[in-house]
């Protein structure tokens, strides 16, 4: 079976600065790994490559086994993103932003499941409502339903925990360990070491654009941390 | 056929959107009837200055009114992001510029048809038979001018001053089309049996056509690397 996605010597420049230095990573479809690191570390400029939606300056990322280059429109159709803003139209409301995403997916509706994410995510009676009037955990909220309507087979969160209130990391917390026990493969960058290692199967260090730690022993002696509740 | 459903989802919900917001038809229309009321006021004394110069303040307005509204092509996805979104959806991302031209060109050919409709009232224009030709070559203009305008829009919407930037390096690239339908204009609003002959706006409208084709070829190649990170 081919890996969800197989990152190798990937290089991605801005200018002269080098946002990732030649990262090698494989993920396994149905994993859930966590990026970790500190701020401008690379975690979303990676994230931001696996989503097709920035363009490596060298090396090569494929997705189930097809090359991102050759075949980014196709690929797109199975990845769900949540980026760090919220991506939604402001002047329309939810259902109606969930209308227009569907728009934009092969056989996609907003249909019973995806009513049923809204509800998941408490904002049921505020889908009729402007998005614009939405505060910023709501808005955070409805990207990820707005990420989950085309049911896609990889799911990528740029941390997606900011901005939510206790409930809501809770919640979505519950809505990681759900999706990902459904077969969804689960990449997400965040700052909270704890919250990772609860949620993620997997968890790896991204620093100065380069992969410097993986598993939980080596990304607690990274941060120098203990069992606590930690931010990085 | 979802590349076509994708397409018309880009337009649709773009339409649904300035018709919520009504910012960039009522900002273009309220620019341009103002110019033109001035203009034809400052000529008011005169039929013949009104006649002379009144197309040249229909094309001003049009043009210089039509920016408002390129710049604000973008606004509603720069917005919160949304553009990223629509840019990870499996949809060819020409097609997306395609969307975005297509509605654009909506808004604005709304506002030429409330121009041309103060044009006849405050120029006094009644030569019903041209009306078409105008229209025609009117359309045709303002494909060309939104085919440019949508991707040299999308380059400057993030940028600081945008705007400003966007109209230095529209009018450079629209002198062309400019100087086609000023060609044009003797044979689309002069009141005479020779102009009414006149084959220059059929020449406009094919001469317009040519030049859309060829800036949409290319822009729907520049559009991906403009919009890439």
């Amino acid at each position: 079976m081919s890996p969800a996605f197989l990152v190798e010597n990937l290089w991605k420049k801005y200018g002269y600065r080098n946002a990732l230095s030649g990262i090698d990573l494989e993920i396994s479809a149905g994993d859930c790994l966590a990026i970790l690191g500190p701020n401008g570390a690379g975690k979303s400029t990676l994230l931001r490559v696996l989503a097709t939606r920035s363009s490596p300056t060298s090396g090569r990322v494929s997705v189930l086994g097809q090359d991102v280059s050759k075949r980014a429109t196709q690929l797109r159709e199975k990845i769900g993103v949540v980026f760090h803003e919220p991506c939604l139209r402001h002047d329309l409301s939810l259902i109606q932003n969930l209308q227009f995403f569907a728009g934009l997916y092969p056989d996609c509706r907003v249909d019973e499941r995806a009513l049923s994410l809204i509800e998941t995510v408490g904002l049921a009676d505020r889908q009729h409502d402007p998005v614009r009037d939405f505060s910023r955990g709501m808005m955070q909220r409805a990207t990820l339903v707005r990420s989950l309507l085309h049911d896609p087979s990889i799911w990528l969160l740029d941390e997606p925990f900011t901005g939510l209130d206790p409930e809501g990391q809770r919640m979505l917390e519950t809505l990681l360990v759900e999706e990902h026990q459904g077969g969804r493969t689960i990449v997400f960058v965040s700052h909270d070491v704890d919250q990772s290692l609860r949620v993620a199967k997997r968890v790896v260090v991204i620093d100065d654009g380069e992969l410097r730690a993986e598993g939980e022993e080596a990304v607690r002696a990274h941060f120098g941390v203990s069992g606590g509740k930690e931010n990085v | 056929m979802q590349q076509l459903r994708a397409l018309l989802t880009v337009i649709r919900w773009d339409v649904v959107v300035e018709i919520k917001r009504r910012e960039s038809t009522l900002n273009m229309s309220l620019f341009a009837l103002l110019v033109l009321f001035i203009a034809s006021y400052a000529m008011s004394d005169s039929r013949e200055l009104l006649q002379a110069f009144g197309p040249i303040f229909y094309w001003v307005a049009i043009f210089f009114a039509g920016t408002v509204g390129l710049a604000r092509a973008f606004l509603v996805e720069r917005e919160g992001g949304a553009i990223h979104a629509m840019l990870v959806a499996p949809m060819d991302v020409s097609l997306y510029y395609i969307g975005k031209v297509i509605a654009t060109w909506i808004y604005v050919m709304i506002m030429a048809g409330l121009v041309l409709l103060a044009y006849i009232v405050l120029f006094d224009f009644d030569d019903w038979s041209k009306l078409g030709r105008i229209l025609a070559t009117t359309a045709c203009f303002v494909l060309v001018y939104v085919i440019v305008g949508v991707l040299l829009a999308a380059m400057t919407t993030s940028l600081r001053g945008g705007e400003v930037i966007l109209r230095i390096l529209l009018f450079p690239l629209m002198i062309p089309a400019v100087v086609v339908v000023y060609s044009a204009n003797d044979g689309l609003f002069k009141t005479s049996a020779l102009a009414l002959e006149s084959p220059a706006p059929f020449k406009a409208i094919t001469v317009l056509l040519a030049m859309a084709a060829v800036y949409v070829s290319v822009c729907v190649v520049l559009f991906p690397k403009v919009v890439e990170e």
